[in-house]
């Protein structure tokens, strides 16, 4: 039979593109430039820069042990009680990263489509499609991503033109006028958008090419870190340094400003809705996927769908506990931040070096 | 209960009397050869099942006129009586010797004819089949402008001919079967050796035999049977009238399979792009074909699509619109009474209805009532102020479209989908849209056929070599060299040069 | 099996009998397309709200009425506020997607607070298309709504307010502002400039701007002053030019104009303005002799509208850093973009500075196309 049971490098790359883009499109170009200024995309860029040697670890652990999973590789390599706790604050992050994308969505959805429609509904409609898609093992959701993808980028692309009609690009000057000394502060904020590559660990077991897959990754975060700065400066070109700071969501608002009666192109902004929603389900569904392995990895199950319903009334109580979007922001945002650090730099970082100098110890 | 045949004439033929008792077609002719030791033989046939020239002028005469026979007393035989029958005298094309009653009684009901000899344990059988069947004609249900007009008929072996005939390759082979208890229909499988992959094979071959149903009426009983997923709305075996189509998709690696009175071949594994291709695509000029496969996705958003936005956009989100459209459209629904939703599916019911009376009807009167019934309906109700004018403008446009797509089954299962759609677009707006074709997707990129997935070639497995050159786009046939990879095909290259490579 | 599908049911019809919250069919909505906020000067609260909104049944093929507007209008302590009560008079829901047009009534604009609120609420309603223009009213934004559904340049579907503005591609004696630029052009440099409009016999006439300065209004300007201001910025784009030629006056039609900026700073700021317009030669004078076709002569052509053009030009300029202190020319924008590290200089003090700055223009008109005569 045809080995579809191995992810193409393609849909690798597609992955890290879908799952990494995800709700820091919306109001990316507006924290960072609050810090930053007009050189925003200076922070983007190294920002994602960073990211890249973290991946290359990550590969490099699967190429120390190949042929085994990740849970595989963490319990061999650090040891039963270690890697729990690892586990456990992965888990966590999991949980309040898909709390935090339902809320979110649910509130954008209720603002600008759904205004008397209860929150409620709308979070639960949203992660009870997504668990049908995290019910299915990574090839399906690498697939998934591999549609999605095109949307991606074909979207960013129509931002280009349409607003090539309105935007002043010498509101991107003055150059490197900014503050440097904020750089680190504001790289800090972007890296957060980037998050959601941890993926890669439980889908390079699976792909095939084993030498391709390392390229495939990095270029699928160039990729991303291209929309993420086509995004900031399509947005400063079209607002200027201080509306951008003013407002919440520059990329809706950039959509919003497009108004060509004329060539009866008006009120895209139910076109971008649609696009969001894609966008979210493409970030939520991985870590939807992911959170139910580990817990099936803790309890020792075979399939990993036995959790992903039950993981839902945790995660719809989660995510209507902050009271509005700040607090959201303050509560859920923080958390995901500081455990994002352990889970997606520390936790690869450490199993790499503790399982390299292993193996060296082995062969001794 | 005698299983074998005995060397009693007299008891064999109670047997087979016994067992055929109330069936008054089955005919016992019984003759007997020799001038003086007179050889008693027994035909069995079912009339109606045989043709009887062939019966009347191979097998009865030349037992007639056969010397040794005749003079069966005065020597004794070099060989046995039956090899003498057998082997010397009938002159029919295939002979078979059969002594389990069970498989004489399926010769019998097959339409062979089975000669029941004195004092022989054994009994003849050949091939007699003739029975009034339809002759080669156009397929109905898929014409095309340019390319062959013959198809299958309800025959077998008619249909297994107009497939060798395109293929006259010595790797194609051909596996009878017989499913169904008391149907015995048989199947057909055929596959190209050097191509196909055998994994694939088995598969077939398995789900074929773990079959255990009464009877197999149409290859859609078999083919409900075999997939791999019956409670999706959407087909996972191709299924074509056309010869072509079946040689084109032995080609390309794929398993056909026959089914007997059954003019539909199935063909397996299907995928979304080979149930959106059409024949048509590769005889018409590729520009054409390029154009009129983007239309068929279009056709395919439009049919599942469009009623569902127009109910989302009416009824919760009248800003997504340019001003001027949504004024008109406003404008257009000023008294009606009902809301977006019910008039939609009143609409859609209405058309079904429509489509379906034009289907039980045939001939002229079947299409007549679809135009005047669409046309006077939908007139009469803008008239009367209960839909609005776009509404039927678009349910017009969703019906059509959904007639442009090649595969009947996908257009049935996208009109399923298009309901559920209605109805979370009823609920959610937009949001709920969105969400169903969220889920419809999941459903189809989890879906598999016989082990292939349902949506590759769009998924990107693989090295992407012929995928998307012969789904999405359709690329001049000097350009599709290699298979479509999905099949997993051994032999990958289909053509070597055209003229201006040979000039090189 | 038979139990999923009951729950299926029953889930079903819950959420279609208790559930579509937001369905409201579109024949029940309404679309303003102008809203007009005044002061209220009598007593009660703090605003006079007017809304105008087309009769749907008068649109299409079947219109069966023949009041094509109607304009309702309300007094309310708040714009948001004003819409809520006016819910109370109208059979439907307003939706205010499609809104065009936001006229502000002259004794509004002189309140700086007011208009700050008002901007902020329009920013920062989701609903609300960001590309609503906004005019002054030389009196009344209501008497100006009111006045419209008189008017002959009736458009039913997007008001004949919006239509004018929307087609003023041609002429440069006021320039459209959305929401958003009146925003921008306050936070880059405090100054924009909105247009006025008055009713005018039976007709609408738009001309000139009213210049905020820090959302708080100054002052006015004219027609002609505003194409000196368009000049300066390097964004006209049709404009008609009279001069003074040998006793005759000549009409030249602007088809493009580019301007160059350029800063020298020593001592002093000082600015040089390069203006160049290209143009057709609309209207000279039959005379007897030909004398179009003479280099020489077209060249001081070229002269004397180059001197009414910066006649025209500093006149404003002298009103902009005398009267207004406002530099509402993009010179500010320009610094802070191109020469950052004197924008760091000079930009606490910018309005003084620009005051006292001299500011040098120089205008180089060209005539490339004369038309079909000699």
């Amino acid at each position: 039979m045809q080995e579809n049971d191995k992810l193409s490098t393609k849909q690798i790359r597609a992955l890290v593109v879908s799952t990494i883009v995800g709700i820091g499109i919306l109001s990316l170009p507006n924290r960072v430039s609050l810090i930053q200024g007009n050189d925003g995309w200076i922070s983007i860029i190294l920002a994602g820069l960073l990211i890249l040697p973290i991946i290359a670890v990550i590969n490099k652990i699967f190429e120390l042990y190949p042929n085994k999973n990740f849970y595989q590789i963490g319990n061999q390599v650090l040891g039963k009680w270690v890697f729990y706790i690892f586990l456990l604050v992965w888990l966590s992050y999991q949980i309040s990263l898909i709390s935090y994308l339902s809320r979110n969505l649910g509130e954008l959805l209720k603002a600008f489509l759904l205004e008397t429609t209860p929150t409620e509904v709308l979070i639960i409609s949203f992660i009870l499609t997504t668990s049908y898609m995290s019910r299915s093992e990574i090839q399906i959701i690498g697939r998934a991503a591999y549609h999605i993808y095109p949307i991606i980028v074909g979207f960013v692309i129509l931002l280009i033109l349409v607003s090539l009609t309105s935007v002043d690009f010498t509101n991107i000057l003055p150059l490197f006028q900014s503050n440097m000394k904020n750089l680190p502060k504001s790289i800090a904020t972007t890296f957060f958008s980037y998050i959601g590559y941890e993926i890669l660990l439980f889908s390079i077991p699976f792909s095939e090419g084993k030498e391709k897959i390392s390229n495939a990754c990095m270029v699928g975060v160039g990729i991303v870190i291209l929309i993420y700065i086509i995004v900031f400066l399509l947005t400063l070109s079209q607002y200027g340094i201080q509306s951008l700071q003013r407002q919440s969501f520059p990329t809706l608002s950039l959509i919003k400003e497009i108004d060509l009666p004329g060539f009866f192109i008006e009120n895209l902004d139910g076109l971008v809705m649609a696009v969001w929603v894609l966008v979210i389900f493409s970030t939520m569904a991985p870590i939807y996927y992911s959170a139910g392995k580990t817990l099936s990895y803790l309890f020792r199950t075979k399939e990993h769908r036995l959790f992903i319903l039950p993981l839902m009334p945790i995660i719809y109580k989660l995510s209507l506990y902050p009271q509005n979007m700040i607090e959201l922001d303050e509560l859920l945002g923080k958390f995901i931040n500081y455990s994002g650090l352990v889970v997606v730099v520390l936790m690869p970082i450490t199993i790499f070096c503790v399982g390299y100098f292993k193996t060296r110890r082995d062969k001794t | 209960m005698q299983k074998i045949l005995l060397k009693s004439l007299e008891k064999n033929e109670q047997v087979l009397k016994h067992m055929f008792t109330d069936c008054d077609d089955v005919v016992f002719r019984k003759i007997e050869v020799g001038d003086i030791f007179k050889v008693k033989m027994t035909f069995i046939f079912i009339d109606g099942l045989v043709s009887k020239e062939y019966i009347a002028e191979h097998a009865i005469y030349s037992l007639f006129i056969e010397e040794e026979i005749k003079s069966f007393s005065l020597n004794g035989f070099k060989t046995s009586l039956i090899d003498i029958i057998s082997k010397e005298t009938l002159s029919t094309v295939d002979i078979k010797e059969e002594y389990r009653i069970e498989n004489i009684v399926d010769a019998i009901l097959s339409g062979d004819t089975v000669i029941l000899i004195e004092n022989i344990d054994k009994g003849l059988v050949f091939d007699t089949k003739g029975w009034p069947a339809r002759g080669v004609s156009e397929p109905q249900t898929e014409t095309v402008i340019r390319g062959p007009r013959d198809g299958f008929t309800e025959s077998v072996k008619v249909n297994m001919t107009l497939v060798r005939r395109r293929i006259k390759d010595v790797n194609l082979k051909i596996k009878m079967k017989k499913v169904g208890r008391r149907s015995k229909t048989s199947v057909a499988i055929m596959y190209i050796d050097d191509i196909v992959d055998k994994s694939l094979v088995q598969e077939v071959n398995e789900r074929l035999n773990s079959i255990d149903i009464d009877a197999v009426l149409d290859s859609s009983i078999l083919e409900n049977l075999i997939e791999d997923n019956y409670l999706s709305a959407f087909p996972q075996i191709e299924n074509t009238e056309r010869p072509d189509s079946v040689a084109a998709a032995l080609y390309e690696g794929r398993i056909a399979i026959i089914v007997d009175n059954s003019p539909f071949v199935l063909i397996v594994p299907a995928t979304i792009g080979t149930l959106l291709q059409s024949s048509e695509d590769y005889y018409t000029r590729w520009q054409e074909a390029q154009a009129v496969r983007l239309l068929r996705l279009l056709a395919v958003g439009l049919s599942l699509l469009s009623p569902a936005l127009y109910i989302s956009i009416i009824s919760y989100h009248p800003g997504l619109l340019p001003t001027k459209l949504t004024y008109y459209l406003g404008a257009s629904r000023i008294n009606v009474p009902f809301p977006a939703v019910v008039e939609t599916f009143l609409m859609e019911v209405t058309i079904e209805l429509i489509r379906e009376s034009g289907t039980r009807i045939s001939g002229p009167i079947g299409t007549t009532v679809g135009i005047v019934g669409g046309l006077i309906i939908g007139q009469a109700a803008v008239e009367a102020g209960i839909v609005s004018p776009i509404l039927i403008i678009i349910v017009a446009i969703t019906t059509i479209s959904s007639f442009a797509i090649p595969s009947y089954e996908m257009a049935a299962g996208l009109r399923v989908w298009r309901f559920i759609l209605i109805f979370l677009a009823a609920i959610f707006g937009l949001y709920g849209v969105i969400l169903g074709v969220i889920i419809l997707g999941t459903h189809l990129i989890k879906l598999n056929s016989f082990g292939v997935p349902y949506t590759s070639p769009y998924s990107g497995l693989g090295v992407g070599s012929g995928e998307l050159k012969d789904t999405l786009i359709k690329a001049p046939i000097q350009q599709l060299k290699e298979r479509p990879g999905f099949t997993n095909p051994r032999n990958k290259i289909r053509m070597r040069r055209s003229w201006k490579d040979a000039r090189k | 099996m038979k139990k999923i599908i009951s729950i299926f049911i029953i889930l079903t019809l819950i959420l279609v009998t208790t559930g579509c919250w937001d369905m409201v069919e579109i024949n029940q909505r309404l679309f303003p397309y102008s809203i007009g906020v005044d002061l209220n000067e009598g007593e009660g609260a703090r605003y006079v709200i007017t809304i105008s909104y087309p009769n749907i049944n008068a649109i299409g093929k079947n219109a069966t009425q023949k009041d094509r507007v109607y304009i309702v209008s309300t007094i309310a302590s708040s714009v948001f506020e004003g819409i809520r009560q006016l819910y109370t008079r109208l059979p439907y829901e307003l939706y205010f997607k499609h809104l065009r047009v936001v006229v502000l009534g002259k004794n509004l604009i002189e309140d700086e607070k007011t208009i700050r609120e008002i901007m902020d609420g329009m920013n920062r309603d989701f609903i609300i298309n960001k590309k609503v223009r906004l005019v002054v009213a030389e009196d009344k934004a209501k008497d100006l709504l009111l006045f419209v559904p008189e008017s002959k340049r009736q458009e039913v579907i997007d008001g004949t307010i919006f239509t004018m503005l929307r087609e003023s591609k041609d002429t440069s004696r006021y320039t459209p502002k959305t929401i958003t630029d009146f925003i921008s052009d306050t936070d880059i440099s405090n100054v924009t400039i909105v247009p006025r409009a008055i009713p005018n016999e039976d007709d609408i006439k738009f001309f000139g701007g009213a210049v905020f300065k820090d959302y708080s209004f100054i002052g006015n300007i004219g027609e002609i002053d505003n194409r000196g201001i368009l000049l300066m910025k390097g964004k006209v784009k049709k404009a008609l030019i009279d001069a003074h030629f040998e006793d005759v006056s000549i009409s030249y039609q602007i088809t493009a104009s580019k301007l160059k900026r350029e800063i020298i700073k020593d001592g002093n700021l000082k600015i040089k303005l390069k203006i160049e317009t290209e143009g057709t030669l609309e209207e000279y004078i039959q005379k007897e002799k030909v004398e179009a076709n003479n280099l020489k002569k077209l060249e001081e052509m070229e002269k004397a509208i180059e001197k009414a053009i910066k006649d025209e030009v500093d006149n404003i300029l002298e009103i902009l850093q005398k009267k207004y202190k406002a530099d509402a020319i993009g010179i500010g924008e320009h610094i802070s973009k191109f020469h950052p590290k004197l924008w760091k200089e000079v930009s606490k003090d910018w309005d003084q500075i620009f005051s006292e700055a001299d500011i040098e223009i120089e205008v180089d008109a060209k005539i490339r196309r004369r038309g079909l005569m000699q």
